[in-house]
């Protein structure tokens, strides 16, 4: 019986697989199998289409269809925020006029919704490192990093408040136009929002001008930088242009109309309506 | 396509032929002009032919155009004010006429007047904000109480926690005294259960593990016991007692005056 054991070793090893021209196979895409579809149903076959159905009519389902689910790919919300990351490097905005949402608006990338309690720009402080540009911006929202971000490069931002029927006129203008109303007179932020426009570290747009300078010099020493002077800088009227707290567009005060057909601004002169819209 | 391509062609040739006419109609009143003296005569055919000229052009521009506009739309492919005859609510609507200004400007015949409130609206937004809107000044009035308000009652939530702060060694002392009171008992338990384990190896001559049943059963024969013991006792002392207070009594009397 035990000398069987070694025959079965031997013979194991002499009919184990080992490399032969038979074993190897051929290297990938070295050849390609020539698909032989039939086209033509005329000698009786199914053209490899299969009985009937959606697959022998050309009517199958899109590529990834799930059957009434919500496909996989469409579960994902889109996120196209890097459109937005190059209005100032692509020349859709000019940094030589101020920037506020109306010439972000204009440029047809940017979309706000009032109707969906949306209320303007959050600017956030991603890629804050790499700005570079030196830029008048006002905005209705933004962290101490962005700021910081912003006046290190010698710009100047404020953040201020719009009311839901502000922000139609100022995000479509044509439109507000069109509709022959004057322009709208931007009313006081709400309670709970007027602490932060008063804010002079938020830059509001409410606080005193005296306390913004000391706000600026403190930021720039908690971030190590040089406060920005603006009456420095290439440009210093760039950094004048400012818009009263009633104000919505630059140049033009609440009340007047602008009809675009005749190129022209009307501008009430009854005392009530002037006293209205501009207290 | 046949059709409307004939169409067009003789619409063309309408045209050529008429632009034609027109130039030798104005080579023939030319000549003859010449051959006429009289100054009025001349100026009587140059008005006929202006007349004519007019009405030739408004024909070719009739036929010029193929656009197939009603009255309406091509007045408004124009930038003209349409005339509209229409009763429908809307169209007399003072934002209709808002918006017919701000399309047509003043070619419309609008008055720009139309597009501020009125006297009696200006009125109700001059009363919305003089009675129910607050003032900046009554915001921040308001805004400076919520935060001293705020203020005052962190202040008084943290001399509150202040106040119980003192009691807090008291009550961590006795918390645990608490804890040792728990552990004592504890150990006294466990002590009894050793105690009974230990009965049982001297009795059967084997330790067993204190949750087996064979304990259990052993445990509470024993406890039953030494209740019985307990009460036994009890009896013992209180007949005791009762006999020692008759005893007294015997010897000492009842206590009272007689």
């Amino acid at each position: 019986m035990a000398s069987k054991i070694p025959e079965k070793a031997l013979h194991l090893i002499i009919n184990a697989p080992r490399v032969t021209l038979n074993s190897i196979k051929p290297l990938p895409d070295s050849y390609t199998l020539k698909v032989r579809q039939r086209r033509s149903r005329a000698k009786g076959g199914q053209s490899g289409r299969g009985n009937k159905g959606q697959g022998q009519r050309m009517t199958l389902p899109r590529l990834g269809f799930e059957g009434n689910n919500t496909p996989f790919y469409m579960q994902m919300p889109i996120e196209p925020y890097y459109q937005n990351h190059q209005m100032i490097d692509l020349g859709r905005l000019n940094t030589e006029e101020p920037i506020d949402l109306n010439t972000i608006c204009n440029t047809g990338i940017y979309k706000i919704k009032p109707n969906d309690n949306e209320y303007g720009i959050n600017l956030t402080d991603e890629g804050a490192d790499l700005f570079t540009s030196r830029v008048n911006v006002e905005v209705q929202w933004a962290e101490e990093s962005t700021i910081a971000a912003i006046e290190r490069n010698g710009g100047m931002i404020t953040t201020r408040f719009y009311n839901p029927e502000c922000l139609k006129a100022v995000i479509d203008t044509q439109d507000h136009f069109r509709k022959g109303l004057p322009i709208p007179r931007c009313p006081l932020p709400p309670q709970d929002a007027l602490e932060y426009y008063m804010n002079p570290e938020n830059r509001g747009y409410l606080a005193d001008p005296s306390k913004l300078q000391e706000a600026r010099y403190a930021l720039a020493q908690k971030y190590g930088y040089e406060a920005p002077d603006y009456s420095m800088d290439r440009n210093p009227a760039l950094f004048k242009k400012m818009k009263d707290p009633r104000q919505i567009f630059f140049g033009l005060s609440p009340g007047w109309v602008v009809c675009l057909k005749d190129k022209a601004i009307i501008k009430p002169k009854d005392e009530d309506y002037i006293q209205y819209y501009q207290s | 396509m046949a059709a409307p391509m004939q169409c067009l062609t003789f619409k063309r040739l309408n045209i050529s032929i008429l632009s034609n006419l027109l130039k030798n109609v104005r080579i023939y009143r030319s000549l003859s002009a010449t051959s006429q003296t009289s100054d009025t005569a001349s100026k009587e055919n140059d008005d006929y032919d202006e007349l004519e000229r007019q009405e030739v052009e408004r024909r070719i521009a009739k036929l010029r155009d193929v656009s197939g506009l009603n009255k309406f739309e091509k007045a408004r492919m124009n930038g003209v004010m349409p005339s509209i005859n229409s009763n429908r609510k809307y169209l007399k609507s003072r934002s209709f006429y808002r918006k017919m200004y701000a399309a047509y400007g003043s070619t419309s015949g609008v008055k720009p007047g139309i597009m501020w409130p009125s006297k009696g609206e200006l009125q109700d937004l001059q009363e919305i904000e003089r009675d129910w809107t607050p003032s900046f000044q009554d915001m921040v009035k308001k805004l400076q109480q919520e935060k001293t308000s705020h203020m005052e009652e962190e202040r008084l939530r943290i001399e509150d926690v202040q106040k119980n702060m003192e009691k807090m060694p008291d009550l961590i002392a006795e918390y645990k005294k608490k804890q040792l009171k728990a552990a004592e008992v504890e150990t006294s338990k466990s002590e009894k259960i050793e105690k009974i384990q230990e009965e049982f190896r001297q009795k059967f001559g084997f330790s067993v593990d204190p949750d087996s049943p064979k304990f259990k059963m052993f445990r509470s024969t024993r406890i039953a016991e030494d209740m019985e013991k307990k009460k036994k006792e009890k009896k013992v002392t209180k007949k005791a007692a009762a006999e020692k207070m008759l005893q007294d009594m015997l010897e000492t009397g009842s206590g009272a005056k007689y």
